[in-house]
This record gives structure tokens, C-alpha cells and sequence, in this order.
């Protein structure tokens, strides 16, 4: 018999962006919602009768404490747990860019203490990461076929430089304009510096990220350093 | 029945994380809670300090399914601070950009949140056996409204080329005529699924709210205008605290509103979009309109469903309209030249859920001292509430409901509500 893992798909904290995504995969949707067994979705409107998963693919980040205890329970009925996105795997500190969510002191409800913004990691063990804000689609296709044929996802380990080389981009950094490529983990295709962009961060480190040497090539090439990258080598620091 | 309380926990096929709660009386309702879940998410808060240029990229992440419009109304107010005006062509380009953005809103919400509803299915995948051609075919519409968004905007979830004083890259002739290939397609396809929803028998239920959206008197609102009440009252964009008013709410991360003029609740989406500029819809919205006896003013918030399929063929049509003006006309320079300089801005606009309003102070270095975010949802919670409460005891003497929490459930979904966009900053403490 065809395997036909049963998935449950959860959100936490986030814009919800990165599922979009996967409903975005309009040609091949049918397709992948067809080849499992999707047992959990609250957007879809397939309930959540606290089956036994094969995968959960767990998109956003951990604000609260219920989000905390649900994370939990869905870890502890998982074979395998899919962090989706930036918010699920760094806690969406690599699009907000705020590395050590200085000085935030505010009255939460709910009965919330403190803010928190966590990745999942923080808390249960993750098997497969996949980066970005949003996710790439390609990235989201190839984690269903590495479901489907057991085998294990793995991340692009390299920046997004060699993707953008490949495109046949001219460097924003030889034109003297911000963008951090060079320690970004790839996956995206350069997508932002393909439609003119320098690559603003947002899937998160490469494996030999080294932002210490990042900022001297802006220095070098008088491009303003922003803020944020120092608190980035401060609190993530050199990979 | 008195003591009862309904509870209907993560409301499904919405955006983002919504319990409700009602607490019912004596054959009345004596209180209805909507208790957004969602982390706050102080969007604002980390916009202070940061250059004007990064304000988009993060406040574009507000939402992953309204799409191109949170990106398009930062820019707009960042260029309403520095005194930017764009040339007509690059205004029709983002417009362009936020309509695929509403396309496919509308498309997901209408057929694969609510449809299921009155078919009697709990979501599209039950559905497949018995009406996989319409759920193909709205695939299909989905696909082509994202592709307008993406052949603009560089993706269609957080598009990335509208930036300030422009676009960081504008389609060519090629892209333009794919566009335009796609609009009138999409028109196309469109009008081969309208039926199924037109013809869903709605609830009987009325009640008048008050009703706000962006209007200009020309074109039917999405980027630009004044806010215009259904009382009569008009409020330029910048005087927007003088309509609205913020409150909180200890059991919801979202913030709620209230119409600051009598403190009452107050609507905001397609229906007030369409209750307050019905006469500048398209010939063949207005066409569809009077073919299915859909008449506006309406004040059934069950009829923001109807709202939304006009508002499909509206700006198919008006879509096609501005892609074939943009190659006839061309599109010139991607972007002007702007000077950084220290000033206010904001900018009024129509997200796919109603009114979105962004509010930004920046200084002379040009980064953000101040910012304020007003979305759709938050608005809305107030008069979902009210309505709840009002359509719960409508059922109740009714006498006939067989079930009143999937009842409520049809109600929420019929806002559309966007919880995630709706968790938004509160109050700082003084230190």
C-alpha cells in the first residue's frame, strides 16, 4: 500500500503568510492535499480530533503560554515536527530584526507576564527547518516529496549569493547598496535581488554566515551599517 | 436555558487564532465576546528607530493573506510624509498590484471559507467528490489573481518591488500583456462560479450598523480618498482619530474600535465598501447586481459575501481596464527622485476587509519616531459582536435553529475576519 502519512498543519503567532503559500501551490495543491492524509487544519476547516501525526508542520512563533502547552501536546503525538517560516524557526527576529527585543515593557491581556517571541527549538525538539518570510514555494513542494519518500529535509546550507550568481545579478554590493546576501541562507532563488532588491535577511543565517566580515564590506564600500547587524553578531553572533 | 454559554474555540477556515463567546440569558444573550488569540504582534513597536526604508518590508508582514495592500499604504503614507507624488502610471501599477491582492483574497475567502458552509461541508477536500470542477476552477482563479500580484509585485505573499518613490522593478511590454491575458481570463472563469454563491440562500437576518470606507467619489475606493461615514460625516484621512476611536478589551489581543462620535460599533469591509460607493461599480457589476435582486444600501452582514463577488467582477473588470491603459500609455521611469525630510504622513486605503489606515512620524535622519497601524479586523470585532449577540436572540425566537453554533460560526466567517493583522499594539508603560 501507498504510505499516506497522516499531517496535521498548525499556526501559532504569525501572518499566517507562510500557509498561504502552501495554498498558493494552486497547480499541485489537490495533488499534495490528495498524497496525504491531512488530519489537522484549522484554515482548511479539517478539525483536529488529537490523532497520532506522522508530520506536523507547525508555522509561527511561540507569544504565549497556551502556545507554549500546544506546542507541546502537538510535539508529543509527532514522528516528525516541521518548523514553516522565519517566526517558526528564529522567532521572526530575522524580519523584524530585533535581536534582543530591547526594552519592550508592556501590558499584555490575556494574562500574559512578559512578551516573548520564541522559535520552536526553544522548546521541542524540531526535525526539519524550512526558512524565509514567507517560505518559498519550491522549498514547501520538496518538503512534501521528502515526507512522502521518508527521506530526511534538509536546508540549503550556503548563502544566497550562489543562488544570485546564478541568476546573473549584478551585486548590489559592488553598487555600493545594502543587502545581506552574503550571510543568508539561500533557498529563495534571490528573489528580492532578482526584482531589484538587496536581500534584506529574512530566511535567517547561512551555515558560515560571518556578519563580522559583512560589516566591513559595508564599511569598505561606505555602505551605512545598519543597527541591527551588530545586535545580530551580539546576540546570534558568527555561525 | 439561562446560565448557557456558547463557546466555539479557534474558529476555523478564518485567518488567524479567534475563540467566541456567548453568554446567553433567559431567551436573550447577555454578553458576546470575540477573544482574538494571536500573540500581539508590535509591528509598530519594532518600526521605531528604523529607517523609512525597511517600513514596508515589516510592515508588509502584518499579513500573509491580504497581500500587497499592508505594503502598498506603508509606502503611500512614507510618500505623504516626505510630500511625494507619483506620476498617473506608477499610481495605476500599485493599484494594479492591490487589486490581484483582493482578487485572491476574496476567491479564498468566498470559496474555499465559505462555500463549504452552505454545501454543507466542513472544507473544500470533503467537497472534491461531488464539486471538484468549481473547485478546480476557483484553484484556477486563485493562480491567476496570484499571478497578477506576482509578475508586479516580484511574490505574490509579501510582494517586494513597490517601494518609496516607486518600484524597485516595473513589468515589461511582455509582463504587461501576460497581465492583461490573465485579467480578462480570470473575468472569464469568474463569471462561470458567480451562481454558486449568488444564489446561497442567506439568513434573513438585518441589522443597520454604521458603516465606514475610504471614499473619493470617483473610482470605487482602494487607494486613496476620504473616510466617509454612512451618517453623512466625512474625515479627512489624517483627522482618521477624530472618527475612530481605540479601545481594549482584557480578554482579546486585538485591539477593538468604536465610531468616536456616539461610541457605537461600526463596520468596515465589502459591504461598507459597496453600502457607500455602489454607484461607481462597474456597468457589468452593476448589471449583476440587478440580475440577482442584490440591492445597496443592504444591512444584513451575511450579504458582505454578495458584496464581495460585485467587488470580484468590479475589479476583474477594472483590472483589465488598467493593464490595456498601461500598454497603450506605457509606464515610464520605475521610480522618482524624493528627498528625506522630516514630516508626517499617512495614507487611508481599502484592504481587502475594509478600512487600513498607516500613520507614520519620521524624522529628519528619516527614521521612525512614531507609528500607528489601524486594520480591517480590529474595527470590525465591536460590530461582529453586537451582530452576534443580535442574530443569536434572532434565532432564539425563531424557535427553529438546529444549530446555533454553527449559526455563529457562519456569521464570523461572513466578516472575513483576519485575526493575526488584528493583534496589535497596546499601550506602552510609562517608565
Amino acid at each position: 500500500m501507498v504510505y499516506k502519512p497522516k499531517v496535521g498543519f498548525f499556526s501559532l503567532s504569525s501572518c499566517e503568510g507562510c500557509m498561504v503559500q502552501i495554498l498558493n501551490l494552486e497547480d499541485d495543491l489537490l495533488k499534495i492535499l490528495g498524497s496525504l492524509d491531512v488530519v489537522a487544519s484549522r484554515i482548511l476547516g479539517i478539525k483536529d480530533r488529537g490523532d497520532k501525526l506522522d508530520v506536523s508542520i507547525v508555522e509561527g512563533a511561540v507569544m504565549s503560554d497556551d502556545e507554549r502547552k500546544e506546542l507541546l501536546e502537538i510535539r508529543e503525538r509527532s514522528r516528525i515536527l516541521v518548523a514553516l517560516g522565519d517566526c517558526a524557526c528564529n522567532g521572526g527576529r530575522f524580519i523584524v530584526k530585533d535581536f534582543a527585543f530591547k526594552d519592550i515593557d508592556i501590558k499584555l491581556p490575556r494574562g500574559q507576564e512578559k512578551f516573548v517571541s520564541d522559535p520552536l527549538d526553544k522548546y521541542v525538539k524540531v526535525d526539519y527547518y524550512v526558512y524565509g518570510c514567507p517560505i518559498d514555494q519550491q522549498e514547501a513542494v520538496e518538503l512534501f516529496k521528502n515526507i512522502l519518500l521518508e527521506k530526511e529535509h534538509k536546508a540549503k546550507p550556503y548563502s544566497v549569493c550562489s543562488e544570485c550568481i546564478l541568476r546573473e545579478n549584478a551585486c548590489f554590493l559592488d553598487k555600493g547598496i545594502a543587502c545581506l546576501g552574503p550571510i543568508t541562507r539561500g533557498g529563495c532563488k534571490a528573489i528580492c535581488p532578482t526584482v531589484g532588491r538587496g536581500c534584506i535577511g529574512c530566511r535567517g543565517l547561512a551555515e558560515d554566515a560571518n556578519i563580522r566580515s559583512l560589516i566591513e564590506i559595508f564599511e569598505e564600500r561606505g555602505i551605512e551599517v545598519p543597527d541591527y547587524l551588530h545586535d545580530m553578531l551580539k546576540e546570534v553572533g558568527d555561525k | 436555558m439561562s446560565g448557557r454559554t456558547i463557546f466555539v474555540e479557534k474558529v476555523c477556515r478564518i485567518e488567524g487564532g479567534l475563540n467566541f463567546t456567548v453568554v446567553l440569558g433567559d431567551g436573550y444573550v447577555v454578553e458576546t465576546r470575540a477573544e482574538a488569540l494571536e500573540g500581539i504582534r508590535l509591528l509598530e513597536r519594532f518600526l521605531r528607530g528604523r529607517d523609512y526604508g525597511e517600513v514596508p518590508d515589516i510592515a508588509s508582514r502584518m499579513c500573509g493573506v491580504c497581500q500587497a495592500i499592508h505594503r502598498i499604504t506603508a509606502v503611500q503614507a512614507i510618500e505623504n510624509a516626505f510630500g511625494i507624488s507619483l506620476p498617473e502610471s506608477l499610481q495605476v501599477l500599485r493599484r494594479l498590484v492591490a487589486i490581484g491582492g483582493l482578487l485572491q483574497s476574496h476567491i479564498l475567502h468566498l470559496y474555499i471559507f465559505v462555500l463549504p458552509d452552505f454545501l454543507g461541508y466542513s472544507n473544500i477536500v470533503e467537497m472534491l467528490p461531488r464539486y471538484e470542477g468549481i473547485v478546480r476552477k476557483v484553484l484556477k482563479l486563485k493562480k491567476l489573481a496570484n499571478v497578477i500580484t506576482e509578475i508586479i509585485g516580484g511574490r505574490a505573499v509579501h510582494p517586494i518591488t513597490p517601494i518609496v518613490g516607486g518600484f524597485s522593478k516595473i513589468p515589461s511590454k511582455e509582463d504587461l500583456e501576460n497581465i492583461l491575458r490573465m485579467a480578462k481570463e480570470f473575468r472569464k472563469e469568474l463569471l462561470q462560479v458567480l451562481d454558486p454563491i449568488l444564489s446561497l440562500e442567506m439568513p434573513e437576518f438585518r441589522r443597520r450598523a454604521r458603516y465606514i470606507s475610504v471614499y473619493n467619489g470617483e473610482r470605487f475606493p482602494l487607494l486613496n480618498g476620504m473616510l466617509k461615514v454612512d451618517d453623512g460625516s466625512m474625515f479627512e484621512p489624517m483627522k482618521y482619530m477624530y472618527c475612530i476611536q481605540p479601545i481594549r478589551e482584557e480578554y482579546s489581543t486585538a485591539k477593538h474600535y468604536l465610531y468616536r462620535i456616539n461610541k457605537e460599533p461600526y463596520m468596515v469591509g465589502a459591504l461598507s465598501r459597496l453600502n457607500l460607493n455602489h454607484g461607481l461599480l462597474s456597468d457589468s457589476a452593476k448589471d449583476l447586481a440587478k440580475t440577482y435582486g442584490l440591492v445597496f444600501p443592504d444591512y444584513s452582514p451575511f450579504s458582505n459575501n454578495k458584496a464581495q463577488v460585485l467587488e470580484l467582477v468590479h475589479f476583474a473588470d477594472e483590472a483589465i481596464e488598467l493593464a490595456e491603459k498601461l500598454l497603450s500609455g506605457g509606464i515610464g521611469k520605475k521610480s522618482v527622485v524624493f528627498r528625506v525630510e522630516e514630516g508626517e504622513g499617512i495614507s487611508a486605503t481599502e484592504a481587502p476587509r475594509g478600512l487600513l489606515i498607516h500613520h507614520y512620524k519620521i524624522n529628519k535622519m528619516g527614521r521612525v519616531v512614531e507609528a500607528n497601524i489601524v486594520t480591517p479586523t480590529a474595527q470590525n470585532l465591536k460590530n461582529l459582536e453586537m451582530d452576534a449577540k443580535d442574530y443569536i436572540e434572532f434565532l432564539l425566537e425563531e424557535n427553529n435553529v438546529k444549530d446555533i453554533k454553527l449559526e455563529l460560526e457562519k456569521l464570523i466567517r461572513s466578516y472575513d475576519p483576519c485575526i493575526s493583522c488584528s493583534a496589535r499594539f497596546l499601550k506602552e508603560n510609562t517608565k
